[in-house]
């Protein structure tokens, strides 16, 4: 006879309690070290908050599993409602913290709720994607999701939390992607965002891209108005990106964009570059082994601002060095991998686009975290999953993860054979 | 076209690439800050972790118990300067001359701290000079000139109330009195900022590097006033120089609360300077001296000898002619007394009938009342240094210990314990909590902890307090301290006088003088201590002491409110020697100011209510003629219609402009000092514009 748990993942659990651990190590290590003299008194709690919600997340995986898959089904266009209006009531009752109004009091927890929607627009996204006919009308129901993913992330622009709407936005080409759109329409959809990265980085770079891309649309399809898109689209970024950006932001913003590539010139060391300046340092003097716990010296000198949040990894690259990272690294890679093949053995839909989303979600949020930490991306700020310290973010990526498997669990059970 | 299941898989692909690139694109961008910057990195990591630089904390201030500052903080200047900078060779000689000029320290002396210096590049010439000074050699403009800003404490009154505030090191930390007791509080806690140093050499604060800001020091607000302290002093200085005593010490104290309401020493310091005096002068005498208290002790013997029915206080006792021996004691009586009750024993201070009801008393009660009444041990008071006297257990007596120590030697005390014993008897028995710090508060004037009156224990019966009153007020009516006596006013206290210890005997030309007391008697305000050491004038307290008493407490009837009743029938023999005071013209003025004119010109202002700061005032008048009297203040609500320019004549044009520009007016001022002339006038309209012209 076979077991009920004979389809429970335990090594995806493993690495999430380790990655979590790490968060928690990393954490203690900037709150309650000798930086801690540096900080606001409400700051040097985070570790004990953190723990709690560890907790909390680990009683939620467990009830996540007693849920039937029909649940999710079911409860997913109602959840993406309950995210809408939780989102419009942010705006309207939220409280302002850093400058995004995205948080909601209720008793003695400060809720983010651009984080939790997250959950809420992946279900929604999946049940759509998962219906019989998004598998004919595929051009249709590609509109319908960007639409479904787009609203949410609007309502987060509006609450000023520009790094959280990011996410949404980059999660569009992903579902498509998933949900089967013709690639070539895929990489007409990403190749804007890739000419303005260099056409930022290095501009012959961008010219490049934007003809070797066009030629090789061009080629692939034969038709001259696809490639004329695909030209005007990288082109087309590459010139204003280049060109016209300074004009149309404000100079502050521009900084900012323009900052990570050269952080450490005069221009913007202390300022804008200061964050990324700090943590390279913090990265680079880690050597192999880094430093030691509580001994960074850029950590505990409180010099790389919001290291227990957004800049966690570089408390980890100084004090654990570069094997800390790759670590870190690789058990991200594992988890991704792992929950990637956990979609796939599902026999249903449904399940692989929870999968596919919530695999974009960490993948969004790991690259632009460590870019922006390495001094790769522009500083964007957005948690680092299961890392970074805030209890909105922990919850909703263990939820995306406790929902996958729990569906995974029981995905027999999406078939009326049971097998 | 694929196949779905191929598309599935093509897809996969793609995900997988994609998932193996971004790992590696991360990884090649650690190496990367690994291998090209590396060590550059490392280095600016350590450089930026060893350098910060302190914020001081601001030193809280200490206030009176009416708000004014007694020991508050000036910025001062460090001069030093560099000689082998270019050029001042050449400017010396005339920069020595100016520096002699503005602070009066010769030329020569200059010229000697640079040609024997003890750095070359750094030679320190003044470690003080004010604020406005070290303005003036900075306009100068001397590049050799270094000039360094520091805190330093003053104390605004000089040697008022220098032995409980104490004074401060060098380095501005407490070390006497309240600034070493409230250190942890009125120090605050240092910030610190991270700096680096750009090529020249200067420091810089990194932007968005790490800073902790400093938390100034909390403020103390004392229980004495200023007013009271200085009549004090000023009788206990006079009355010590009328009597030739080697020192004297006075403490008053609430009964009913514990507050302290002044405490002086004679000889005194100015803490500003206290390496300028004598370590005898530092000493507060209060509460670090143990001396024998002689017959103020009486207090504990009749308490005890009451309460456990040895006596009573109509009892005859037989005294004789003044000497008698007592438990092979020779024990002698100022006069001849005869047969006398023990009440009269207490007002007449009998040594002889106090030993002989002693050999009555059990010793072991003795000494549990002595210690209930608080010898023997700290009373706690929130003060350094304060020693606990010495109270020796009935198991360390002699044979002559209890007659001794019922007349008050062969005990050891402070003049603070007597005091507080004297406080009991005022308050029914219930010893109190003595205490100078009624209130804390943070940088803003917000209170952040208030003192709460603390009884220590019940050192008698109330019933046993109340039959003792009449006794310690014939002390004063018909006994030994009719020189405390005032006319309307019950006073209940008792004198001291005990003999010094040279080499080890009693020494009868060397006395201790003192007298304890507090009033009204049934209705106590003030307790009061006076003691004299080594008074030429007569050895008695009731000769020395108690005069000391009576005038202070003629003097503060009229700066308490709540006794003004009793001060007002006295006041015709003493008015000569109060300055007159012309009572300025405030009429018009809004009121906070006029609060700050009244008090200026010698008058206590009444109370303002904070929402009616910026009513004018329409009319004064004086409701008593004390010391310092009191100048009650009518006013009323500024019409709202238009802005009315109120009075400003005779205010500081300081105040007059602060007051003006927060109430939204441009002021252009002529002059200094106070106002003399005003547009527009008093009561006209006034558009947004004033013009002040200063008597100077």
């Amino acid at each position: 006879m076979r077991v009920w748990y004979r389809n429970f993942s335990f090594d995806v659990v493993l690495v999430w309690a380790a990655l979590v651990c790490v968060g928690l190590i990393a954490i203690y290590s900037t709150t309650n070290g000798p930086a801690s003299e540096f900080l606001l008194e409400s700051v040097r709690h985070n570790f004990f908050r953190q723990s709690m919600w560890a907790l909390i997340c680990s009683a939620g995986i467990g009830f996540a599993f007693m849920l039937p898959v029909r649940f999710f089904q079911n409860a997913a266009w109602p959840a993406y409602v309950i995210t809408l209006l939780l989102l419009v009531a942010a705006l309207v009752v939220g409280t302002e913290i850093n400058g995004a109004r995205s948080w909601i009091r209720i008793g003695p927890l400060q809720l983010q709720v651009s984080e939790l929607a997250k959950v809420g627009t992946i279900l929604a996204v999946a049940q759509l994607l998962s219906a019989k006919r998004a598998r004919i009308d595929t051009v249709r129901y590609a509109l319908y999701t960007a639409i479904v993913i787009t609203i949410p992330g609007l309502l987060i622009v509006l609450q000023n939390d520009t790094g959280t709407a990011l996410v949404f936005f980059a999660l569009v080409p992903i579902m498509l992607f998933w949900s089967g759109l013709p690639l070539i329409n895929l990489m007409l959809i990403v190749s804007p965002a890739v000419a303005a990265y260099l056409s930022i980085v290095y501009l012959p770079a961008a010219f490049v891209f934007a003809i070797a891309f066009t030629l090789l649309v061009y080629y692939q399809t034969r038709e001259f108005r696809i490639g004329a898109m695909a030209g005007l689209f990288t082109l087309g970024t590459t010139l204003l990106v280049s060109q016209a950006l300074p004009k149309l932001l404000q100079p502050h913003q521009v900084a900012r964009l323009l900052s990570f590539t050269n952080p450490g010139s005069a221009e913007f060391r202390d300022n804008v570059g200061f964050h990324l300046v700090q943590s390279k340092a913090a990265i680079g003097s880690g050597g192999l082994t880094g430093k030691g716990f509580m001994e960074g010296t850029q950590t505990q000198g409180a010099y790389v601002p919001e290291q227990s949040t957004d800049f966690v990894f570089s408390v980890i690259g100084e004090e654990f060095g570069f094997i800390g990272s790759v670590i870190v690294l690789t058990l991200f890679t594992i988890l991704l991998l792992r929950l990637i093949s956990l979609g796939v053995q599902m026999k249903h839909p449904f399940g692989l686009m929870v999968a596919a989303g919530t695999v974009g979600v960490y993948l969004i949020h790991i690259f632009v975290n460590i870019g922006m930490a390495t001094g790769l991306l522009p500083v964007i700020g957005i948690p680092l999953p299961f890392i970074s310290y805030g209890g909105s973010a922990l919850l909703a990526h263990t939820a995306m993860l406790a929902i996958l498997l729990s569906l995974h669990l029981r995905k027999d059970d999406f078939s009326i054979y049971g097998y | 076209m694929l196949k779905p299941k191929d598309q599935i898989l093509a897809r996969m692909y793609v995900v997988l690439t994609l998932l193996s690139i971004i790992p590696a694109l991360i990884v090649v961008q650690i190496i990367s800050i690994h291998l090209n910057k590396g060590e550059d990195l490392r280095l600016q990591g350590e450089q930026q972790a060893r350098s910060y630089k302190a914020i001081p904390a601001l030193r809280g201030s200490i206030l009176d118990a009416n708000g004014r500052t007694l020991a508050a903080n000036s910025a001062r200047y460090v001069v030093s300067v560099d000689p082998t900078m270019p050029g001042f060779k050449a400017d010396a000689s005339e920069f020595y001359n100016r520096l002699e000029k503005l602070t009066g320290r010769p030329a020569s002396y200059f010229k000697n701290r640079v040609n024997s210096p003890t750095s070359p590049k750094y030679v320190t010439l003044l470690n003080s000079v004010t604020e406005s000074q070290g303005e003036t050699i900075d306009a100068w403009g001397y590049d050799a000139v270094i000039l360094e800003p520091r805190f330093s404490r003053t104390y605004n009154y000089s040697k008022m109330l220098a032995h409980v505030l104490g004074h401060v090191s060098a380095d501005n930390s407490g070390i006497a009195g309240l600034e070493l007791q409230y250190e942890k509080h009125l120090q605050g806690v240092p910030g610190k900022l991270a700096i680096k140093k750009d090529r020249n050499g200067q420091h810089q604060a990194v932007a968005g590097g790490p800073i902790v800001r400093p938390v100034q020091g909390e403020n103390l607000v004392l229980t004495i006033d200023v007013v009271h302290q200085s009549i004090l002093e000023e009788e206990l200085a006079r009355g010590a120089a009328e009597a030739g005593a080697t020192w004297a010490t006075a403490i008053a104290m609430d009964p009913r609360t514990g507050a302290i309401l002044a405490m002086a020493n004679v000889p005194t310091y100015d803490p500003n300077r206290p390496a300028a005096y004598a370590t005898h002068a530092r000493r507060n005498h209060a509460i670090t001296d143990r001396i024998e208290p002689g017959s103020t002790f009486k207090l504990v013997s009749a308490a005890v000898a009451l309460e456990q029915r040895v006596v009573s206080l109509s009892d005859s006792i037989e005294t004789g002619n003044g000497f008698a021996v007592v438990s092979g004691v020779g024990i002698s009586d100022t006069h001849a007394n005869g047969t006398i009750t023990f009440e009269q024993a207490i007002a007449l201070s009998s040594n002889i009938a106090f030993a002989k009801v002693s050999t009555e008393i059990d010793h072991g009660k003795l000494y549990q009342y002595a210690r209930n009444f608080g010898f023997g041990q700290p009373t706690w008071i929130d003060l350094p240094g304060e020693v606990g006297g010495r109270l020796k257990k009935p198991s360390e007596w002699s044979k002559t210990t209890p007659s001794r120590l019922s007349i008050g030697y062969e005990v050891e005390v402070t003049p603070l314990q007597v005091l507080a014993a004297y406080a009991a008897l005022a308050n029914d028995g219930l010893l109190v909590q003595p205490y100078l710090v009624a209130a804390r508060t943070d940088v803003q004037g917000q209170r952040i902890w208030t003192a709460r009156q603390d009884s220590v224990r019940r050192a008698f019966k109330a019933k046993t307090a109340r039959k003792l009153l009449p006794a310690f007020e014939k002390v004063i009516n018909e006994g030994t301290a009719t020189e405390a006596n005032i006319a309307g006013v019950r006073i209940a206290g008792k004198t001291g006088t005990a003999n010094k210890v040279v080499n080890g005997k009693y020494d009868r030309s060397r006395s201790r003088a003192s007298f304890v007391g507090y009033f009204p008697a049934d209705n106590p305000e003030v307790a009061m201590i006076v003691v004299m050491d080594e008074p030429a004038l007569s050895p008695y307290g009731g000769v020395v002491a108690a005069p000391v008493f009576r005038r202070v407490a003629e003097r503060w009837l009229n700066t308490m409110p709540q006794l003004y009743h009793l001060a007002s029938d006295l006041q015709d023999t003493d008015t000569d020697t109060i300055p007159k005071r012309d009572l300025p013209r405030v009429e018009g003025q809004p009121v906070s100011l006029a609060a700050a004119h009244l008090e200026a010109a010698g008058f206590q202002p009444s109370r303002i209510r904070g929402d009616q700061k910026d009513w004018l005032v329409t009319n004064v008048s004086t409701t008593n003629k004390g010391i310092i009297p009191v100048a009650r203040m009518d006013y009323e609500p500024p019409k709202d219609a238009e802005k009315v320019m109120p009075n400003m004549e005779g205010l500081s044009v300081r105040q007059a402009t602060n007051w003006l520009m927060a109430n939204g007016i441009e002021v252009t001022v002529h002059g200094h000092g106070s106002v003399a002339a005003q547009t527009p006038p008093a009561g006209d309209t006034v558009d947004g514009r004033a013009t002040l012209r200063g008597t100077r």
